[in-house]
């Protein structure tokens, strides 16, 4: 009876520890799932930032995150400034529905979430907005005995609170376990031009990695600064690095290893080969992207398109009154033809003209449109576009426009002086193959580049933008022990 | 001295002696019986239950870093992630910050800190740690593992893994106890480890 006893015992003794133990892993699986909604939580209030989003959070003045759960406070309807911090503590878990009962195993978990700015500045981002931290930790109690587990090998990695806080070296009562994720979020800009490249689908740059020995290259410069240009233009050497790419579904994007001097967001599957991407690359990027359309305005003139240009000198108007011209049909400049674009003044600010083609616009080869300094040009395209930086001759960009209407057109770019302008065309397949690269912004449906076919952002175009929403850029699982020095 | 012819004696019969024998053996054999069983039984509660605890051990220290990894590369069956500074050399968190290229980092130390898995002769399955500009530790984290295979091309967006423990309590009388693989695929979410 004794012998009998005994072996009892000890069966009951290891049943109970394994019970123990399987129970203290699940806690510590829940817990992180308690973390990953106090970030969704902090997700959901940044991207939203009005009143409501911000409801129930408190901010405090410190520049030092709590290691516990935060206290004190006032109440908050704001995103933090640098030097404070807003947190959200989860409400109190519900009870077991059934009353009297005692179920088996972890009953609750809770969790609180900080939002700061890390030191981060926003004069770092391209385009000003302020990128934030997010530390969020879970916490699930631990039932039964608080023993550690019958394997010492799970306690190196669950580091549970039994009586030892691990993260404030006090003692508990309560014993749980707790998780903690860091998480930096990126803001997703939603100016047309807060970016160099934007497409709803994919990009396929020429790299280096089909064999390709020309390297392609995005990057960026200010053509209205002069420590980062020369003369307005692009200087390699005064190169910058604010090129950033976004893409609104990823399917079948390729960078092939093209140096990018910038940061990459994107939703859809993840992107091949962006092992060159300098900055930092994020997801998702949900801003919508609006479609073009053709201007409502009456024109000045209106001419019928075709093989040649149906017209070799135009005048610009003034901001308030801009030149209007509509060519219906093609728009031609055929080979030989020069197109030159006059300035109605000398203000670099007041010389405005836009041209409304229900064809395509095509620069032949030899052919050449010839644009004043001091113009501004707006080219509304409804089919496809064909031009080179040896065919149009711009220095800034923020001097040509083109608006591609419509979907399922191609524009084209190529030649071996560099292209200066910009490109807004969400429904068209752009294609850059010049030599001398491309000054200024591309939006468009898809995007191909070929050989040198280099983008360099022109940061003066980006003008003022807001938030559309915070990516993550970055995304770690703090499971150290400060208290007994363990850290990875 | 005269003996009493009348003096009796009590005994077992020899039918009850035996039926007696016969009586203590099966219950002696069942307590060994079942001795033996709940012994056999503590011992395939207690395999399971350290099974089981290797198996979750495993795949949740792969997960995690996983999950926090700026990239993950495999050679020579080794998975190796490569994860940011996220502590100093004393040990202290540390804030992130741009790098030159507007990049997140954390830390000022150049290089990241690889943490790697993988399967030695002796059965055991190690994890090294290996901080920037600091010494490698190596951890056992689960024991008796007889195969650790990765699959290489599922990097992309996961990392996707199979660990093969054999069967800690075998039965002589059943010695085909199958062995058991714990599949580990987790989603890689930092998007610069996805490509």
């Amino acid at each position: 009876m004794t012998l009998m006893s005994f072996i009892c015992a000890t069966s009951l003794y290891i049943a109970s520890q394994n019970t123990n133990s399987g129970m203290q892993t699940d806690s510590w699986q829940r817990a992180l799932t308690g973390a990953d909604t106090a970030v969704d939580e902090a997700i959901a209030a940044l991207n939203l930032n009005n009143t409501q989003s911000w409801t129930n959070w408190k901010k405090v003045t410190s520049s030092e995150l709590p290691t516990s759960q935060p206290s004190g406070g006032a109440d908050t309807t704001t995103a933090p400034a640098s030097g404070e911090y807003n947190y959200l503590i989860s409400a109190t878990p519900l009870a077991c529905p059934i009353l009297g009962a005692s179920p088996e195993g972890n009953t609750s978990v809770r969790w609180w979430a900080t939002v700061d700015t890390a030191g981060l500045q926003a004069t770092d981002d391209a385009n000003g907005n302020q990128w934030y931290r997010i530390r969020a930790t879970g916490v699930a109690g631990v039932p039964g005995s608080p023993r550690v587990s019958n394997n010492r090998l799970d306690n190196d990695l669950r580091k549970l609170t039994l009586f030892l806080n691990r993260q404030t070296g006090g003692t508990t009562s309560s014993p749980q376990a707790a998780r903690t994720i860091e998480v930096v979020v990126q803001p997703v800009a939603t100016g047309t031009w807060a970016r160099g490249i934007t497409t709803r689908k994919w990009m396929s740059m020429a790299g280096d990695g089909d064999g390709n020995s020309l390297i392609a290259v995005v990057d960026s410069f200010d053509s209205s600064n002069a420590a980062k240009s020369t003369l307005g233009l692009y200087d390699p050497i005064k190169r910058q690095r604010h090129g950033d790419l976004a893409m609104v579904d990823s399917t079948n994007a390729d960078l092939k290893s093209t140096p990018v001097y910038g940061n990459l967001t994107y939703s859809g599957p993840p992107v091949a080969n962006t092992n060159q991407v300098k900055g930092t690359t994020a997801t998702p990027f949900n801003k919508i992207i609006p479609d073009t359309a053709d201007p409502t305005w009456t024109p000045d003139s209106t001419y019928a398109g075709g093989a040649n240009a149906p017209f070799l000198i135009f005048t610009s108007g003034t901001k308030n009154k801009p030149a209007r011209i509509k060519i219906n049909g093609d728009f031609t400049v055929a080979a030989g033809q020069t197109v030159t674009i006059t300035n109605q003044d000398f203000s670099m600010t007041n010389n405005y003209i836009e041209f409304w083609v229900t064809g395509k616009f095509t620069t032949a080869t030899g052919g050449v449109i010839v644009q004043s300094p001091y113009v501004h040009a707006t080219w509304y395209v409804d089919n496809d576009i064909t031009v080179s930086g040896a065919s149009y001759l711009v220095l800034r960009a923020e001097n040509l426009s083109f608006v591609g209407v419509g979907n399922n057109h191609a524009a084209t770019e190529s030649g071996i002086p560099p292209f200066v302008g910009t490109i807004n065309a969400p429904g068209f397949d752009v294609t850059i193959s010049g030599v001398g690269g491309y000054s200024g912004a591309v939006l468009a449906n898809t995007l191909t580049l070929n050989n040198l076919g280099s983008i360099h952002y022109d940061e003066a175009l980006k003008g003022s933008s807001t938030v559309a929403n915070y990516a993550f850029a970055s995304w770690f699982e703090d499971n150290s022990d400060q208290v007994r020095g363990i850290t990875y | 001295m005269k003996i009493s012819a009348n003096e009796t004696r009590s005994a077992f019969a020899l039918v009850e002696m035996l039926m007696g024998v016969a009586c203590g053996s099966l219950i002696l054999a069942a307590v060994v019986a079942s001795g033996i069983a709940l012994q056999r039984n503590s011992a395939a509660v207690e395999g399971y239950s350290f099974a089981e605890g290797d198996q979750l051990r495993v795949s949740d220290y792969i997960a995690m870093d996983s999950r926090r990894c700026y990239s993950a590369s495999v050679s020579s069956n080794t998975l190796t992630f490569t994860v940011p500074n996220f502590y100093d050399a004393s040990g202290n968190r540390v804030n992130p910050s741009f790098d030159s290229n507007g990049a997140i980092q954390y830390g000022t130390v150049s290089g990241t800190t690889t943490i790697s898995y993988s399967k030695y002769t002796s059965g055991n399955f190690v994890r090294t740690v290996t901080p920037a500009g600091q010494a490698a530790t190596s951890t056992i984290i689960a024991r008796n593992v007889s195969s650790f295979t990765i699959t290489p091309q599922d990097l992309k967006t996961n990392v996707t893994c199979s660990i093969t423990f054999p069967p800690k309590f075998t039965d002589s009388s059943n010695p085909g106890t199958a062995a058991t693989t714990v599949y580990c695929n987790v989603f890689l979410r930092n998007a610069r480890a996805r490509q």
